[in-house]
């Protein structure tokens, strides 16, 4: 009983790093993530939600976790591949009937008329690469949080770019 | 060593944002100054990322609070659940670990699935990570 209550204390001592210091060191950057891939806020702020309480039940589970920043922006990734799944596979269920298929999106995009360009020239991956470029990720760590090889982020970012290069252009402003 | 090509687009941009190595961030810088055409697609691409970049949106603060105010609530009750699915693995282990063979085990194995055991037994977590 003497190892069980050691584990017990061990586990304790997992689950003391303040949840909400690293909240606030990491939300404004994962929310930005999201709202600049999505353009929804309501999206944004259930994945930011949903990765922390995951956080949390990590860090009590008593795993490791070297990296948080990095940790948290995997978990927000998936979270928002499932959701993109998901409404993918419902759009394709309505879009026969429904030819406003886009309107959530739009309604809940930002003001900038380059990200909303983008959002719809670039693909989502061209997309989170953008974001988790912005947000000072380099390669390497942009490819384990996307789960592809660092040689693909930077085909896709050179794409990306590429497409804001020729919009700057078409406009006069390049 | 200089290239007797111009160098692709995607190494120019790792090059802007930091991501080649020192030797290969040497051979595009020496390869930028012998070549107007590179140097002026480079400064392309860094107007690009520059524009991009200034338009980085601000994460709206009255949602920052909202979340922070919603994870302080689930806090106690997302830990404490996690603690004791935690505690329970553990204890499992120890008890299947001390039981191999004996009436414990027999018990165990009646309650838990002969799966259930051989995997805590091997030290792996039936739970996913995430």
């Amino acid at each position: 009983m003497a190892v069980m209550a050691e584990d017990l204390a061990r586990t304790r001592s997992r689950t003391t790093p303040d949840i909400l210091a690293l909240y606030d060191e990491h939300a404004p950057a994962l929310l930005r993530f999201l709202l600049g891939v999505t353009g929804r806020r309501d999206w944004a702020q259930d994945i930011t939600q949903e990765s922390f309480l995951r956080l949390i039940a990590a860090v009590g589970r008593g795993e490791t976790i070297d990296a948080p920043r990095e940790w948290l922006f995997t978990v927000a990734r998936n979270l928002l591949r499932d959701r993109l799944e998901d409404r993918d596979s419902s759009l394709n269920k309505r879009a026969k009937s429904d030819s406003s298929v886009n309107t959530p999106d739009e309604r809940e995009a930002d003001n900038a008329a380059l990200r909303r360009l983008m959002r719809r020239l670039a693909s989502p991956r061209e997309l989170e690469i953008l974001e988790l470029r912005s947000e000072g990720f380099t390669y390497e760590e942009t490819a384990r949080i996307l789960g592809i090889a660092p040689g693909t982020v930077g085909s896709l970012l050179a794409r990306a770019i590429r497409k804001i290069r020729d919009a700057l252009k078409r406009e006069g402003r390049l | 060593m200089m290239w007797r090509r111009h160098p692709e687009d995607e190494r120019l941009l790792a090059f802007l944002t930091g991501n080649l190595d020192d030797l290969a961030q040497d051979r595009v810088e020496r390869h930028l100054s012998n070549c107007a055409r590179c140097r002026r697609e480079c400064a392309e691409f860094d107007n690009a990322l520059r524009v991009w970049e200034a338009r980085r949106l601000e994460a709206p603060g009255e949602l920052l609070a909202a979340v922070r105010a919603a994870i302080g609530e689930a806090r106690p009750a997302a830990a404490s659940a996690a603690r004791k699915d935690h505690l329970a693995a553990v204890v499992g282990r120890r008890l299947i670990s001390q039981s191999d063979g004996n009436e414990l085990g027999v018990v165990l194995e009646s309650f838990l699935g002969r799966h259930c055991v051989a995997a805590f037994r091997d030290g792996l977590n039936p739970e996913p990570p995430r």
